[in-house]
């Protein structure tokens, strides 16, 4: 049995703080800190000061990077006409592991939850505007989640973006690849069918 | 701990760690309360739906007396509203509803006429032919369902129905332009409106009809009014104003 003390507490107090790790959990983390080889614990210390230091969002797409612009935002190979609107930067992530996508992104770091207070303007939407008003993007692809958030928050920037002379285009919906029809809402199976293709 | 099959609204929910959510649902069995929903946001679910914010759900959940959290074991999505997906004033007026009941239920209180109120109210707005004006009925309702309903009638100190351009916070009633008391408690609030209102506050099924020009006035009223009754902040009444004006 440890003494519980100040050092002890603050760690399991800051892991807290964490999401998904309640009181329990951060005691567990804390105890395994304590019994990590001394090293490991450190190097662990030292990589969350390193990201923390190093690490910030790319200021024109908002994704997460140690160089400003991002990789993807300098990559001259990229079609800069193109911006595919995400959440957050982990959603650029999943597109990039999918290697299907090669234009550009703009991460808009949430979406609109009036109930949690957050409003458009808490979003990275003027930005978007912005880089869009200084013009060369001919295609602007809503990739928010399909849920009822997620779907406000396209339909409220296809509102934004009725002015500009350009194609805005929603990410297709329905049935996910090795799912069942059998067990499918009326809305997804309503969305597959509103982007259905021609078999070819 | 028993088993309950039962049906609910989505208010919030919250992720959990990798791959879980923490919901809470306005229940028809046992009011407002907390589900842990393991696993949900796979793919693949064993649960069965996604629980999308203000869809309607069939669920099948433990629940252990004097547990604050439930744990969902099936879920079957009923009504996903999809107008709310493709109208930001919809989408706004229920997001403003939803915090409302929120703030107002006490968790694990049954009450079926909220139930069938709000059920009502999402049957209607998700209508092609729902049109915004008929909104304020169904918040001056759940409002008084609630125990806050706002008084119109008349100024609350001499009777008079004239002039009615300020209202109480503390009385939670109309006062005259004579009567009124320079307070931050007495807000202002234009006549139009309690005329409007008060003649309609007891016709049945959603019939008050508001100008649509007077939406985001009333909108304003009612969240200053709630805001003031429940002494908290209602995130969702700025956006919903916003989206009337």
């Amino acid at each position: 049995m440890l003494e519980r003390s100040s050092s002890f507490e603050t760690l399991v107090a800051e892991l807290n703080k964490l999401p998904g790790i309640g009181r329990k959990s951060a005691e567990r983390l804390a105890y395994h800190i304590i019994k990590m080889p001394k090293d490991e614990a450190l190097r662990l210390s030292s990589s969350i000061k390193a990201v923390k230091e190093k690490i910030f969002f790319c200021s024109l797409c908002f994704n997460l990077t140690e160089h400003d612009p991002c990789s993807i935002c300098s990559d001259p190979s990229r079609k800069k006409d193109r911006i595919l609107v995400v959440e957050d930067p982990m959603d650029i992530a999943a597109f990039e592991r999918s290697g299907v996508y090669h234009g550009i992104y703009h991460a808009l770091q949430g979406r609109i939850i009036p109930l949690k207070g957050i409003t458009p303007d808490r979003l990275r939407i003027k930005e978007l505007l912005d880089r869009i008003e200084k013009g060369g993007i001919r295609e602007v692809i809503l990739a928010t989640n399909p849920d009822v958030e997620g779907e406000a928050t396209a339909l409220y920037i296809s509102k934004q973006l009725a002015s500009f002379d350009l194609e805005v285009t929603r990410i297709g919906l329905g049935v996910p690849m090795g799912g069942s029809l059998e067990f499918s809402d009326s809305v997804t199976l309503g969305k597959a069918l509103e982007g259905r293709k021609k078999f070819s | 701990m028993s088993l309950f099959n039962d049906e609910g609204f989505v208010i919030t929910r919250s992720e959990w760690k990798e791959s879980s959510l923490i919901v809470r649902f306005f229940t028809r069995e046992h009011g407002k309360l907390n589900f842990m929903a393991k696993g949900i946001r796979r793919a693949k679910t064993r649960i069965g739906s996604f629980l999308d914010s203000f869809s309607r759900v069939k669920i099948i959940y433990y629940l252990k007396q004097g547990n604050d959290l439930a744990s969902l074991k099936e879920a079957f999505t009923i009504n996903l509203y999809p107008s709310l997906r493709a109208d930001l004033r919809r989408f706004a007026a229920v997001s403003f509803y939803f915090e409302i009941l929120d703030i107002g239920l006490a968790p694990h209180e049954r009450h079926e006429d909220i139930f069938s109120l709000t059920s009502e109210f999402l049957d209607t707005i998700d209508k092609p032919e729902w049109v915004a004006e008929s909104l304020p009925w169904y918040f001056l309702e759940i409002a008084g369902r609630l125990g806050y309903a706002p008084r119109l009638e008349k100024c609350f100190v001499c009777g008079t129905s004239q002039n009615l351009a300020h209202f109480d916070l503390d009385a939670g009633q109309c006062v005259c332009q004579n009567c009124r008391k320079d307070s931050e408690k007495v807000i202002p609030m234009p006549q139009y409106l309690a005329s409007e209102i008060k003649g309609g506050v007891s016709n049945e099924g959603g019939s008050i009809a508001l100008p649509s020009h007077a939406l985001p006035d009333f909108f304003h009223f009612m969240k200053d009014f709630l805001e003031y009754r429940f002494e908290k902040r209602i995130k969702s009444g700025d956006f919903l104003i916003t989206q009337m004006a």
